[in-house]
C-alpha cells in the first residue's frame, strides 16, 4: 500500500473519530500542510452527511426537546459561577447525601422541645407556619433560636475525635436550627447564622408576616437542601474555587440547581443572558409595575440571602399552569430593572442562586415573573418580589 | 448528471445557506443561548434522531442518545470550527459517535458469521416510499437511491462502518476481504455519495 492509499485510509478513520489521539494530532499536522488532504476530508464529510440523509427519516418523538431541556438543566449555569468564599470540605455530593440524612434524622425525629407541641400535634410534614407560632422572642422582636442538639448529632460529635465527623455533627446541628426556624417562624425571619437571613413571600391575600403561610413538606425539603449546600460553601479552610468546575448541580435528588451569574453593580440594565433579552424586559417592565404582569395567586416564595447572593426556591406551586421558565430581575430603588437571567422550569423544585452585587444594594428589590416559551402572547405572572438585605429589617 | 469534484459551482448553494444558518446558531450555543440549541433542534433533531434510531435501532436508546447529542452540542459548541469542518457533518459525527459507543458498549461484538449476517439485514436499505416530495425529502430519496446504487459490497460495508460501528479489520474478517479492499471500498462509497449530495445542491 502506498502512503498515499494510507494517508487517504486514515482520513476516513479521521472523519469517523477513530484515530487515537496520537494519530489525530499528527493527521492533523498533515492536514495543514496539505491542501488535497484537507479536500478530501471535507468531502468525506460530505459523503458522512448524504448517508445521514439516505437512512429513513423518521419524525422526532413528542416531548423529545422536554427531556433534552432536562438533561441541560445541568449544563446550564447561565454563565460560570465564582465563589468569594472558600471551597468546602465537604463538596455538594456528600452536602446532599448528608442532607438527605440529616432530613430523614430531623423529621423523622423531631428534637424534643415543649414549645414543639403543637408542630408534633400536626406533624412535622404537615405544618403550617405563621409568625405567631415563633418560638420566643428577644426583647428587639428578633427570634432567638436556642438550637437543640440532635441526639444522634451529640452521640457522634462525643464518640468521635475525626474532625471531618465533628464537622458533620456541628453543621446537623444548625439544620436542625434551621429547620425548626423555619417551621415556625418563616416570614420575613431574620437569623443570625453565618450571615444568612431568610425570607418568605407573603401570600397574596395576606398581610406581609401575618398570614397564615404554609410550607409544604417538599419545599422544606428543597429549602433545607439548599441551605444544606449554602453552609457547605462556607465551611473555612480549602484554596478556594474560581470557575464552575465541579459546581453543584447535583440532581439526583429531583431538584434542579441553577447558578446564575454574577452581575455587577454599573453594567448595563438591558445585558441579559442571550436569547432572553425581550423576555427580561417585559418581565422587568412589569416588574415596575406594567399592566400586562398579573400577580399570581401562589401561596409563596421562600429562600434566603446571604451577603450579595440570593437563594430563591420555587415549585410547582409557585408556578402558574402551563409557565415553564422563571425570570429574575433586580429592581433598583431609581425603577431600573436588570435581567439577572432566565431558567426553564419543568415542574421539579429548582433552586436559583443569583449572584450579583445587586443583592446588597440598599432599596432594591429581586422580583421574580414567569412565562410560557410556547405561549409567549400570555401575560407574566409575577411571583414574588424579594426585598434585598437593604430593605429587610435587621 | 453527476458532477466531478471541483467543478465550478455557478451559485451559492442552498445548502452553503443552510451551514451559515447553522454556524450561526452553533455560534450562539457556545455564547449561550439556549434558544439557538432549539432552533438547533427544530432544524437538525429530525435528521440526527433518524440517523442514532437507524443505529440502535431501540427508540429509547435513540432517544436517550439524543439529549447526549444535545448536551454535547451545547459543550462543545465553542470548539467548532468552521474553517476545518461544515456544522452539519461535525454535528452527525458527535451523534454517530455517541450511538457508536452504545453499540459498542451493548456486548464485545464476535465476528461470527451469524453476527454478521444479522449486522447486514439491519443496514439494508428500507423502502423509501411515501416520502412527501418536499425539498427535503428530495435530497434524502436521492441520497437513498445513490446508497442503494453503490456496488452491493461497497454500500454493504459501508453502512456496516459507518451504521454499525464496525472496524474495518472486523469487517474485513467477516467479509473475508483484505484489509486495503475494505478500506477503499469505504471511501469511494463515502465519495460517491458525496457526489450525488453535491449535485443536488447545484
Amino acid at each position: 500500500m502506498t502512503d498515499a492509499a494510507d494517508i487517504e485510509d486514515q482520513a476516513v478513520l479521521y472523519v469517523f473519530g477513530e484515530l487515537s489521539p496520537e494519530e489525530r494530532e499528527a493527521f492533523e499536522l498533515s492536514l495543514e500542510a496539505s491542501p488535497e488532504l484537507k479536500s478530501l476530508v471535507t468531502d468525506l464529510r460530505s459523503g458522512t452527511e448524504a448517508l445521514s440523509h439516505a437512512v429513513p427519516q423518521q419524525p422526532l418523538p413528542s416531548g423529545l426537546w422536554l427531556e433534552i431541556e432536562k438533561a441541560l438543566a445541568n449544563e446550564r449555569k447561565v454563565v460560570a459561577v465564582s465563589f468569594r468564599r472558600p471551597r468546602l470540605w465537604i463538596g455538594w455530593a456528600a452536602a446532599a447525601c448528608f442532607a438527605g440524612w440529616l432530613l430523614h434524622g430531623v423529621w423523622s425525629e423531631p428534637p424534643v422541645k415543649p414549645s414543639e407541641a403543637a408542630i408534633a400535634e400536626t406533624g412535622p410534614l404537615n405544618t403550617t407556619v405563621s409568625e405567631s407560632t415563633a418560638l420566643s422572642s428577644s426583647a428587639n422582636g428578633q427570634s432567638q433560636i436556642e438550637p437543640p442538639a440532635h441526639p444522634a448529632a451529640a452521640e457522634r460529635t462525643a464518640s468521635s475525635p475525626d474532625p471531618l465527623n465533628a464537622r458533620i455533627a456541628a453543621l446537623e446541628e444548625r439544620m436542625t436550627e434551621i429547620s425548626q426556624t423555619l417551621t415556625q417562624r418563616p416570614a420575613k425571619a431574620s437569623v443570625g447564622l453565618d450571615g444568612i437571613r431568610y425570607f418568605q413571600q407573603p401570600t397574596s391575600d395576606g398581610s406581609p408576616g401575618g398570614g397564615k403561610l404554609v410550607l409544604s413538606p417538599g419545599l422544606q425539603r428543597v429549602l433545607v437542601l439548599a441551605l444544606a449546600r449554602e453552609l457547605a460553601r462556607q465551611q473555612p479552610g480549602g484554596d478556594g474555587l474560581q470557575g464552575s468546575q465541579s459546581l453543584a448541580t447535583e440532581n439526583g435528588l429531583g431538584v434542579d440547581f441553577v447558578d446564575l451569574v454574577r452581575v455587577a453593580r454599573g453594567q448595563t440594565s438591558n445585558a441579559p443572558p442571550a436569547g432572553l433579552k425581550a423576555q427580561a424586559q417585559f418581565a422587568g417592565d412589569g416588574a415596575t409595575g406594567n399592566e400586562r404582569v398579573a400577580s399570581s395567586g401562589a401561596g409563596g416564595l421562600v429562600g434566603f440571602i446571604n451577603g450579595d447572593h440570593a437563594v430563591l426556591i420555587v415549585d410547582a406551586g409557585s408556578v402558574p399552569a402551563g409557565h415553564d421558565t422563571l425570570t429574575f430581575i433586580a429592581n433598583s430603588i431609581a425603577g431600573s430593572a436588570t435581567s439577572l437571567g432566565s431558567v426553564p422550569f419543568h415542574g421539579d423544585p429548582v433552586i436559583v442562586t443569583l449572584f450579583s452585587d445587586r443583592v446588597a444594594a440598599p432599596g432594591n428589590v429581586l422580583s421574580v415573573t414567569t412565562g410560557s416559551r410556547h405561549h409567549p402572547e400570555w401575560p407574566a405572572a409575577l411571583i414574588g418580589i424579594v426585598p434585598t438585605t437593604g430593605s429587610n429589617p435587621p | 448528471m453527476l458532477r466531478l469534484p471541483g467543478e465550478a459551482e455557478s451559485e451559492k448553494p442552498r445548502e452553503e445557506v443552510e451551514a451559515c444558518e447553522d454556524t450561526r446558531l452553533l455560534a450562539g450555543v457556545a455564547a449561550g443561548d439556549p434558544h439557538a440549541l432549539e432552533r438547533l433542534y427544530q432544524r437538525r433533531g429530525g435528521l440526527l434522531h433518524s440517523l442514532v434510531l437507524r443505529m440502535l435501532v431501540h427508540e429509547t436508546e435513540a432517544q436517550e442518545t439524543m439529549q447526549d447529542t444535545f448536551v454535547q452540542l451545547w459543550r462543545r459548541a465553542g470548539g467548532f470550527d468552521p474553517a476545518r469542518s461544515a456544522p452539519l457533518p461535525w454535528m452527525i459525527m458527535i451523534a454517530r459517535g455517541l450511538a457508536v459507543d452504545r453499540i459498542r458498549a451493548r456486548s464485545r461484538r464476535s465476528a461470527t458469521q451469524t453476527a454478521y449476517e444479522q449486522e447486514v439485514a439491519l443496514v439494508s436499505v428500507e423502502s423509501i416510499n411515501g416520502f412527501h416530495q418536499t425539498d427535503r425529502d428530495e435530497r434524502a430519496t436521492a441520497c437513498a437511491s445513490a446508497l442503494n446504487a453503490l456496488p452491493e459490497a461497497q454500500g454493504r460495508v459501508l453502512q456496516l462502518a459507518f451504521l454499525r460501528g464496525w472496524t474495518h479489520e472486523e469487517i474485513a474478517h467477516a467479509e473475508n476481504e483484505p484489509l486495503g479492499t475494505i478500506k477503499a471500498r469505504i471511501r469511494r462509497g463515502l465519495l460517491a455519495l458525496r457526489r450525488v449530495l453535491q449535485d443536488h445542491h447545484d
